[in-house]
């Protein structure tokens, strides 16, 4: 039951959605009088798309950012009414027009705190039944005449081809889905004969015949929608009249006489029939289409180009819905850009945001007194082929610095995902870790990284008021009562808390990033007193959830903020040490023991590292390995685990021999960023102490980065081995889609 | 003698018949999926209704006709009586005309309309 409930929500959500434009394209259709019908024809595609598609691609272009709706979007659907609006304190509706909600709202009554179930509720499952039943009664009954009309047909007899005439029927039609067959009227005179067999040609030839029904399947399904009854009628006359038009196409200017003249004899009344139809109203179909017919010329080719155009742009505009950006600020590289905002953090990366259409990463390049086109050559040429094997470099200027696009050629590798580059000169150079970085680097797909690269800007030196917060208990709680009581200021009416926190992202932005772990605890202790009621509890709910993340025990989205807070137990972090090599290795055991101490990071949680070992040299007391070391942070929470961070690096470690034999950490090289990436491994696969070249290492290096499974695996199998020995029994770990990638009862590693 | 009313499909399946007679059942549905575009089961089901009227006469399948064509005459269309176009049609169709007919009045105004414009 419930789940024709959300059927139906999802069926209202398209439906309005589809009626925002249903009423651009009745507006946009008005222009196109003058144009050849079949324009007004095609606009119709984005109301079909929007009737079945709840979802749609996003574009700055879209007609929504004209009107601004004011509805929780998520993935690409519009959610005008909201799927749990049952379980919601005061229940409401969103059509992103104030008036209508005004009205609609009022007759929404607040849950009563005895009922379980608001009265919308219960109002949603009645209104379903009714939705579906309509469905099935029109289906029927499509099905019921389909099937008369069908017997009626049988016994009409070839004219000639897939021509067929019979006495049953007053009008000629297409019937037929596979092999469509021409019914006309029996005994038609011929000269009318020959206009009729064009007209219902060419919709077979357009496939009118198939697209009708399938517009009217989606109109069955909004049959609730009046809006879409005349959209249906308008677009059957459109495609009538276009129809006209491509016979008139064919046959020449001098059919326009016999042709009306056919439309007008056909429609006349027969002599003993009774009085005017009484539901009939406005001007006739048939005048609208002779008059139209008189008309016709052949369009100049502007008219048709222009039409073209604004056609196209229309129809991407209403299927589109409108981007909605995020901002990315690092206070490492110094920058800030905005991103689609439904694209997500990828933890198997140091910093990269990815969707289901495209992805954007960040980087620096050292570049110290390299011209930029020395830099851009020395990435877009890589050996390793990232951008194919014949890049483009194009000259931009960003945020008022010298900047390279580079763009991969037809060639490229898919697994870079259409990657492409964008190199910009820092102000001045910017320091991460030891080293000094003069250029920064954004990849991004080839369609966003313009998008994406226009946005980009650097960060000002000392903007923080970001030290300036009071982090005192009475500090955080005035950060949240502030920007809490700003989100709930808005929209006035009674809306779902989506819609609160949409029009105010920076201040919920504030609480989150600002207040951190104080603002949490404090909000938690605000449930535990029970001022959490309402919108400020929704609020507040979504705020904790986002900020407790894995540590959230509680997977139940339908629960009130009250209920959500009383199933709560957050998940305690259980602290571990990092890695500990167990094996007798002594090379190994070495490696191991660097590179743990080279990636530690306590304070954010315990590191696992996987190296890959590919050689050992000695020379003079000087010993030097070569490895490709997986690391990777995590934190535990309960029994689930966090991955805060990780990397895959290669290097060069060399140790000394002291006096007692033992080895001891003399210098340790690691792989660069970005361009400088390759020729930093080149640099450094030499002898310790001759730095004499190693023939072919530094190549089996970069060709094994290219496949790393191995390092992946092993840093499961460390992981687990780890976790074993301290004593932790259960332990998953899930990706961002939900999915376990790694579990301790099952060895069975994904990935 | 009263006249036999026949649909315009029925009496082009009488005239195969007077026009061939007698015939073989199985060369009649070739006959008539040639002519006509007729189904075996459509050809079989229209003989069996004219031989319940007593038009035709089917004798260890050979088809005989047992009234003249000058004793029969064609209905003038089924159609005749429908106040639209789409009167039964589903709205999916694409018909050649839609909507209710024109009247009269409007006829004669349109076909001033298209004098003008043709001239």
């Amino acid at each position: 039951m419930s789940s024709l409930k959300d059927l139906f929500i999802t069926v209202v959500n398209m439906s309005i959605t589809a009626s925002f434009v249903a009423i651009g394209v009745i507006l946009v259709r008005m222009l196109l009088k003058k144009v050849p019908k079949i324009f007004s024809y095609v606009i119709w595609a984005p109301v079909l798309f929007r009737l079945v598609c709840p979802f749609s691609f996003n574009s700055e272009f879209s007609f929504f950012n004209l009107i601004n709706l004011n509805a929780k979007k998520e993935s690409g659907a519009y959610e005008f009414v909201p799927q749990n609006m049952g379980l919601m304190h005061t229940p409401g509706i969103q059509t992103g027009i104030d008036s209508i909600d005004n009205g609609l709202n009022a007759s929404l009554t607040s849950t009563t705190p005895i009922a379980s179930v608001n009265p919308m509720e219960i109002w949603m499952t009645v209104f379903s039944l009714i939705w579906i039943f309509g469905v099935i009664a029109l289906l029927i009954f499509s099905i019921v005449s389909y099937m008369k009309i069908k017997g009626m047909l049988r016994t009409a007899t070839r004219v000639d081809g897939n021509v067929f005439e019979t006495d049953a029927i007053g009008t000629a039609f297409v019937c037929g889905f596979i092999r469509p067959k021409i019914y006309v009227p029996a005994n038609i005179e011929d000269a009318n004969l020959s206009y009729i067999l064009e007209h219902e040609r060419t919709h077979i030839s357009r496939k009118d015949y198939l697209i009708k029904p399938i517009a009217f399947l989606a109109l069955i399904l909004h049959w609730f929608n009046p809006l879409m009854w005349l959209c249906f009628t308008l677009m059957s006359r459109d495609m009538e009249m276009s129809c006209d038009e491509n016979v008139l196409h064919k046959l020449g200017d001098g059919a326009k006489g016999g042709y009306s003249n056919s439309l007008l004899s056909l429609s006349v009344k027969r002599k003993g029939i009774l009085t005017a139809n009484p539901l009939a109203f406005g001007e006739n179909h048939v005048k609208t289409r002779i008059k139209n017919i008189l008309n016709f010329k052949k369009p100049a080719f502007w008219v048709i180009v222009v039409a073209v155009i604004a056609v196209c742009a229309a129809t991407i505009a209403f299927a589109a819905n409108p981007s909605k950006s995020a901002a990315y600020i690092s206070e490492v590289y110094k920058i800030s850009l905005r991103y689609p905002s439904y694209w997500k953090l990828n933890p198997n990366y140091i910093e990269r945001y990815e969707g289901k259409d495209g992805f954007f990463q960040v980087g620096a390049i050292d570049g110290e007194d390299m011209a930029i086109d020395e830099v851009a050559k020395n990435d877009a040429f890589h050996k390793l082929n990232p951008y194919g094997s014949d890049p483009k470099i194009i000259n931009r200027i960003i945020d008022g610095q010298e900047a390279r696009l580079i763009l991969p050629s037809a060639d490229q590798a898919e697994e870079m995902q259409n990657q492409a580059g964008l190199i910009v000169k820092y102000p001045e150079a910017v320091k991460i870790g030891d080293s000094a970085y003069h250029y920064f680097i954004l990849w991004a797909d080839e369609s966003h990284i313009e998008q994406i690269g226009n946005t980009l800007t650097f960060l000002k030196k000392q903007t923080g008021n970001k030290n300036s917060i009071d982090t005192s208990e009475e500090g955080i709680a005035q950060l949240v009562e502030e920007n809490l009581a700003i989100i709930m200021s808005s929209p006035k009416q009674y809306s779902n808390p989506y819609a609160y926190i949409q029009s105010h992202q920076e201040e919920y932005e504030n609480i989150k990033k600002l207040g951190g772990e104080k603002a949490l605890q404090y909000m938690l202790s605000q449930f535990k007193s029970g001022n959490a009621e309402g919108l400020r509890g929704h609020i507040m709910m979504q705020l904790c959830k986002e900020l407790l993340g894995v540590r959230n025990n509680v997977t139940d989205e339908t629960l009130t903020p009250q209920e959500w807070y009383d199933a709560l137990s957050i998940r305690q972090e259980v602290k571990l040490p990092d890695f500990e090599y167990d094996g007798s290795d002594p090379i190994e055991k070495l490696v191991y023991t660097t590179e743990i101490e080279k990636n530690s990071q306590p304070q954010r949680g315990f590191t696992i590292v996987a190296p890959k070992i590919f050689g050992s040299y000695e020379e003079d007391g000087l010993l030097k390995v070569f490895v490709t070391t997986f690391s990777a942070t995590y934190k535990l929470y309960g029994n689930v685990l966090d991955e805060v961070g990780g990397s895959v690096v290669p290097s060069a470690i060399t140790y000394k021999k002291d006096n007692s034999g033992n080895y001891v950490l003399e210098k340790y090289e690691q792989a660069k960023d970005g361009a400088d990436w390759q020729p930093s491994i080149k640099k450094f696969c030499t002898m310790p102490v001759s730095g004499k070249e190693i023939p072919g290492l530094a190549d089996k290096i970069i060709d094994h980065y290219g496949n790393r499974d191995d390092i992946r695996t092993l840093r499961w199998e460390n992981l687990f081995k780890h976790l074993k020995a301290n004593g932790i029994k259960d332990a998953t770990l899930f990706n961002s889609r939900g999915e376990i990638e790694f579990s301790m009862s099952n060895p069975q590693y994904v990935n | 003698m009263e006249k036999y009313k026949l649909f315009d499909a029925e009496y082009k399946f009488v005239s195969i018949i007077w026009d061939n007679e007698p015939i073989n059942s199985t060369e009649l549905v070739k006959l008539c999926a040639d002519k006509l575009g007729w189904k075996k089961s459509t050809t079989y089901t229209v003989l069996k209704k004219l031989c319940e009227r007593g038009i035709l006469q089917n004798r260890d399948a050979t088809v005989t006709s047992l009234v003249k064509r000058e004793d029969v005459q064609r209905y003038e269309s089924r159609a005749v009586l429908e106040k639209t176009f789409d009167g039964s049609l589903p709205k999916f169709l694409t018909a050649f005309l839609s909507g209710r007919k024109l009247s009269k009045r409007e006829a004669e105004e349109l076909k001033r309309i298209i004098e003008e414009a043709v001239k």
